[in-house]
């Protein structure tokens, strides 16, 4: 149990996908303008992490992995190289199925998204998570704690990063700074903030 | 080879499953529900879930403008939308609509996706124009090389009154148009020859609508006098970007031919107050500024009229002798043209200049440039560079009215 919180915490915060490794930047700082549509995204991008990772941990290991077709008298079978693809396939689905969600029970939430929902598709965060999964090896629970921590973690990241630049709306910023300038140095110092969750790692 | 076979099996089994999950999940999720929508309380139209306002109503015979065909930017089509059917304002509306026209549930119709029955507001004259009319072409004559004067007798019964500073929809049917064909006058073939108009073709296989700005005088009544400049691609790209449907079109008419038409439509007008007006026009921006100075020197106004107009040389400058009447016959109109560009060969010896920097020397010397009324039709970049100007001059943006031909 203590193994998976680690993987949680880690995931979270040690390895938080747009701070420390700096994925998904696009939509972290397109949709942070305010507190709501920033929220909105970390709910969505918890949601689809949450359920593709251990969803593309089902269909590597039980079609694409070397090995995975051993049952049916080929062991040497190595389908990996269309992970990519087959990845992407299952994050463009629930991606769809997400939206088709919010457009019927949430409509503010998809209008704030715009057309920054379909994006979601190709969101590099998004991708990592079920890459990640892969490289290194993880159960099936492991890989949805994973899933889900790195949700949390960008939606924490996100969520502060709303915050902070709603309450620069009051700010006497010099004019070169305003918008996204100011955004890419809330995002440097907050990395530098994140960093030093890397002791928590070593600790544990 | 079994590889091959079973990794190609695999994808495609995998996309075709997610593909039919999400196509059932729509239909339980989404489903296709007729929706009634409710105009001025007085007319109920049908429209599906998901479908646009702005397509639901001109299936209904109502033409709402859209002089940018619903891509939300000329922000033509506003309307009032209330009811939950109609969803939150989309971000495209939020740079086109005022914070107070939110606040009054005003909203772009090309922008609002049904989600349930709702009520619209359209203006009245909208609802009663229904499909447009059939209006005859009196004359039509160049003014400028690319600029076209054409002249519609209105149908006798059409009771709808004209405000200057209207504007009206025309409809290109179908049709197909070699301009080397094109019927020139001798003074602009040169100039088409050199810029290589001559080579371009353009067909369109639909019905196509555009708004267009009235230039019709107090004297012109029971006609519409438009200003068409044939939009032309930029220099260099006449291979890839076609020319303007419906200008090209209006290009080709001749006197007795039959136009669609309907409107007049507007909220471009005059302000009933006392204060001293400044006209700023560039192009074709013109027409519906002659449109207003023409009806408020026809009352007899006493309020004092300024009006500065940008061509880029003496080929593109037209109503010159109109105007210099009006300001020989009116002390309390002037008006300034100014070239940006002028040809050798034009002996040009007024303002050289673009209209922003005219305006901004001519008004220095007013001793309250903020009490002025200010009224722009023009090209978007003109009207960009003027409001600049305006601001540096102190000008509240509440006395700046515009035109920027709804790009």
């Amino acid at each position: 149990m203590t193994g998976l919180w680690a993987l949680f915490l880690s995931a979270a915060f040690v390895d938080n996908m747009p701070l420390i490794l700096f994925l998904g930047l696009c939509t972290f700082l397109a949709l942070s303008k305010r507190p709501e549509s920033a929220i909105g995204l970390g709910i969505a991008m918890t949601g689809v992490l949450g359920v593709t990772v251990p969803l593309n941990w089902l269909i590597y290991h039980g079609l694409l992995a070397p090995g995975a077709w051993a049952w049916a008298g080929m062991p040497a079978l190595d389908l990996s190289y269309l992970a990519l693809i087959a990845f992407i396939g299952v994050i463009a689905a629930t991606v769809q199925l997400l939206e088709m969600l919010l457009d019927r029970f949430f409509p503010a939430i998809h209008a704030a998204f715009g057309v920054f929902l379909p994006l979601l598709t190709v969101q590099c965060a998004i991708l990592a998570g079920s890459l990640f999964m892969v490289d290194r090896a993880y159960t099936f629970t492991e890989s949805a704690v994973f899933g889900l921590g790195s949700g949390l973690g960008f939606a924490v990241a996100v969520g502060m990063l709303g915050a902070l630049r709603a309450r620069l709306a009051y700010a006497d910023l010099p004019a070169p700074l305003r918008g996204l300038g100011i955004a890419f140095v809330l995002t440097g110092l907050m990395s530098l903030g994140f960093a030093s969750f890397a002791q928590m790692a070593v600790s544990q | 080879m079994t590889e091959i076979a079973l990794g190609t099996l695999v994808i495609v089994v995998l996309v075709l499953g997610l593909s039919t999950g999400l196509v059932v999940l729509r239909q339980r999720l989404i489903p296709a529900e007729a929706l009634d929508i409710d105009v001025n309380g007085s007319r109920h139209v049908p429209a599906q879930r998901g479908d646009k306002l702005l397509d639901a109503l001109h299936n209904a015979d109502i033409p709402i403008p859209a002089a940018c065909g619903g891509k939300g930017t000329c922000g033509l089509c506003r309307v009032t939308v209330t009811g939950e059917g109609a969803g939150e304002a989309q971000a495209t509306e939020r740079g086109v609509l005022s914070p107070k026209e939110r606040r009054d549930h005003v909203r772009l119709a090309c922008q609002t996706n049904l989600r349930g029955d709702c009520a619209v507001e359209v203006p009245e004259g909208v609802l009663s124009a229904g499909g447009g009319f059939a209006c005859t072409l009196a004359s039509t004559r160049m003014l400028a090389p690319l600029i076209r004067e054409i002249v519609l007798d209105l149908p006798k019964d059409d009771p709808t009154a004209f405000h200057a500073g209207d504007f009206m929809q025309i409809t290109a049917p179908p049709y197909m148009l070699d301009f080397a064909t094109l019927n020139l006058p001798d003074a602009f073939r040169d100039a088409w020859q050199i810029a290589g108009w001559r080579d371009m073709q353009v067909a369109s296989d639909a019905e196509v609508t555009r708004a267009y700005s009235l230039a019709s005088r107090p004297e012109d009544a029971g006609t519409a006098v438009f200003n068409i400049r044939l939009a032309v691609p930029p220099a260099g790209r006449e291979g890839d970007v076609p020319p303007g449907i419906v200008s090209s079109w209006m290009f080709t008419l001749e006197p007795g031919d039959t136009v669609m038409a309907s409107g007049p439509f507007g909220e471009f007008h005059v302000q009933p107050t006392e204060r001293e007006m400044v006209y700023v026009g560039g192009g074709v921006g013109m027409a519906p500024l002659r449109a207003m100075i023409h009806q408020e020197l026809g009352h007899g106004t006493p309020r004092r009229i300024r009006y500065f107009y940008g061509a880029r040389s003496a080929a593109d400058l037209y109503y010159t002798e109109e105007f210099e009447a009006l300001a020989h016959d009116n002390a309390n109109f002037s008006w300034t043209p100014a070239l940006s560009d002028p040809a050798p060969g034009d002996r040009w010896i007024g303002a050289t200049g673009f209209i922003h920097d005219i305006l901004r020397t001519e008004m220095a010397g007013h001793p309250a440039p903020e009490d002025c009324e200010y009224y722009l039709c023009g090209p978007p970049v003109m009207i960009s560079a003027v409001l600049a100007t305006l601001e540096r001059l102190g000008v509240a943006p509440d006395s700046i009215f515009y035109d920027d031909f709804g790009t």
